[in-house]
């Protein structure tokens, strides 16, 4: 994995939401990379940063959000400083992005096969309409979607839910990005369709070569696509590796309460474990670790000071006072 | 959709027949007639019946309803008893032209300027043409139209000289009238499309749509505007009729023979014929203009389609 290309580098990145009810820092300083044709999961509880995060890379941060400091490499070019028009050109055509909810993310008064071929009218001129028309149906094909010359003019209400994800993913696929940001995209769908989805990105992407980055709560969803994974805490970042090292050799307590929360078949054990406490106020981030006041094996020094990033592995990176050689040696 | 259009008239027919039997049920229990006048009290009593009984007011109410409704389907709307022997079309359609020129007029300038002005509002939500569209808006909505037609008047009309303070003689003679008029459609339209624009804004498609790297002016043309106009929709469909109908207030300040004034005219005057004539055709009107919007909104929302069965599912 280390020969492959990075795509897309992301280096210390804060991010604050100007609110009427104060300022929420809600990305503050993460980092973590992307190469080409692998899957990054980004995991963390809600208020973690993750969509905010990638928001950002995108440029879409809702009003009153704005990226304080830290670069995006897009390609070896910092995206952050680029003027609105060129932005235009990176969404869609470079990083395109699919959504949580599939039922209020298509517009409802456009038919579906003007939502993507739209996007091939934005960010390919040299197509005629005729082109757009059957590449549009070929897509809807791609993912699934039976009988595509009759749908394509239908409207998102004449869609099942599971239906209407895959539109959105044709329409998001549809000029062949680099990155496919996909926030949530199973959250709001049946179990059954979750696999279905999960399995037609996957396909996909080896098709056409395209990174994902894909925003979950859920573990399960992270195991059967994740490569890597990023686990994100109160605005920062936890925990990132392999899957297999952040799966079986977790270091990050907050890493280990998400792997205990998740309910287990028959488990002798009836209750469900959970996190005690809540999430962090990113309006008044902690000093110290922010995860400090739900850990079960804080220390003194977590709450006091932020702690350290320490490496593992060549991709395996914990930040958590544990692993500080003083804290070793206190012990 | 021929079918349901078929349906809404039939029962727009039903409704109108029970507004002309309520109006006739209503007009005749109120006290007085159209003969309550000096000139009539010094005829004779054989006269007076003489009179009464050319134009059926003799007769039981039930009588002069059926004789009344046989007419009107014939296309009779009777004759006025003010404008004495003139047919009630005729009447109506003498004032009609005015009111109609002027509420068109003020319905055009209103929502072309009101609904712009609350796109952009929205838009730059905060920023200084809100704050403007807003102070129009309540401003529009809460001064009455007559204190609009008097500004206007003195400044426009008299001071300035440029345009005719009233009367109806030329075009010019509607412009004023029309911006009178046209306050209130322009502050409605403004506010609500605000409104509606702000929770679009919001709208996970909205978001869908800029990841796409489109231009601000196609994310507002082509998926914003069609789905923030649908509610807008209801208020356009009455307040169309409401203009269209004339305004009392704004015809008779700028002394235009309208519609608003007779309607005022036949009820102070018992002029039976013309409060009937002039109720059925306001009726039909707002009728029309319902039909015209669930029409309307069945265009602009694929959700909502009207011909059963087809179309969705």
């Amino acid at each position: 994995m280390s020969e492959k290309k990075k795509l897309l580098e992301v280096k210390d990145m804060y991010v604050s939401i100007h609110t009427d009810s104060g300022v929420v820092q809600a990305v503050r300083g993460v980092s973590f990379d992307l190469y080409e044709g692998e899957t990054l999961a980004i995991v963390g509880e809600s208020g973690s940063g993750k969509s905010i995060t990638n928001k950002a890379i995108m440029g879409l941060l809702p009003i009153g959000g704005r990226i304080d400091s830290g670069t995006v490499l897009l390609g070896g070019k910092d995206i952050t400083h680029y003027t609105e028009k060129q932005m235009r050109d990176v969404r869609g055509a470079e990083i395109s992005m699919i959504f949580q909810d599939p039922l209020t993310s298509l517009n409802p008064t456009m038919t579906v096969g003007k939502q993507i071929t739209e996007m091939l009218m934005l960010h390919k001129p040299g197509m005629t309409k005729e082109q757009r028309k059957e590449r549009a149906i070929e897509l809807l094909g791609m993912v699934g979607i039976p009988n595509p010359t009759e749908r394509f003019d239908q409207y998102p209400h004449q869609f099942s839910g599971g239906m209407r994800q895959r539109v959105m993913i044709s329409i998001a696929l549809a000029c062949e990005p680099k990155i496919l940001i996909a926030d949530e995209p199973t959250t709001a769908l049946d179990v059954t369709i979750q696999a279905q989805i999960l399995d037609l990105m996957k396909e996909l992407q080896k098709k056409i070569n395209t990174s994902i980055i894909i925003i979950t709560h859920n573990l399960g969803v992270v195991a059967s696509v994740a490569d890597r994974v990023l686990v994100m805490y109160g605005g920062k970042f936890a925990e990132v590796g392999d899957l297999d090292e952040v799966f079986y050799d977790m270091k990050h307590p907050y890493t280990k309460g998400l792997m205990e929360s998740i309910p287990i078949l028959h488990s002798e054990d009836q209750d469900l474990y959970s996190i005690p406490g809540s999430p962090p106020d990113l309006v008044k981030p902690p000093v110290g670790c922010p995860f400090a006041p739900r850990c079960n094996e804080c220390l003194k020094v977590c709450k006091l000071y932020p702690p350290k990033t320490h490496s593992f592995s060549e991709k395996h990176m914990a930040t958590c006072w544990l692993y500080d050689e003083r804290v070793k040696g206190a012990k | 959709m021929a079918k349901y259009i078929g349906k809404r008239v039939f029962y727009m027919i039903i409704t109108l027949f029970l507004i002309a039997v309520l109006t006739f049920v209503l007009m005749k229990i109120l006290p007085g007639s159209p003969f309550d006048t000096e000139r009539f009290e010094k005829l004779t009593p054989q006269q007076q019946q003489e009179a009464l009984a050319k134009y059926d007011l003799d007769k039981p109410i039930y009588v002069q309803f059926f004789k009344y409704i046989t007419d009107m389907l014939k296309g009779d709307f009777g004759t006025s008893f003010y404008y004495t022997k003139m047919p009630v079309t005729r009447v109506i359609f003498s004032r009609i032209g005015p009111s109609m020129l002027v509420g068109a007029q003020a319905i055009l300038i209103g929502l072309a300027i009101g609904l712009s002005l609350g796109i952009i509002a929205a838009c730059r939500h905060n920023g200084f043409v809100d704050n403007l569209t807003m102070i129009i808006a309540v401003l529009g909505i809460s001064v009455p139209n007559f204190v609009a037609a008097a500004l206007l008047q003195y400044y426009i009309g008299l001071k300035l000289g440029w345009l005719p303070v009233g009367f109806w003689e030329s075009w010019a003679c509607s412009v004023l009238p029309s911006l009178a008029l046209c306050v209130q459609p322009l502050a409605t339209s403004a506010r609500f499309i605000r409104a509606e624009t702000l929770d679009v804004l919001q709208q996970d498609y909205i978001v869908t749509a800029r990841s796409k790297g489109m231009t601000q002016a196609r994310l507002l043309l082509k998926h914003t505007l069609r789905n923030s106009i649908i509610p807008v929709i209801t208020i356009i469909g009455t307040m169309v009729v409401n203009l269209l109908t004339g305004s009392l207030a704004i015809e008779s300040i700028f002394s235009i023979p309208g519609i608003g004034g007779l309607f005022t005219d036949s009820v102070k005057n018992n002029d039976y014929n013309v409060i009937m004539g002039l109720t059925i055709l306001y009726s039909f009107m707002y009728m029309l203009a319902i039909l015209i919007t669930d029409i309307a909104y069945s265009l602009v929302d694929p959700r909502i389609r009207i011909a059963a069965g087809k179309g969705g599912d």
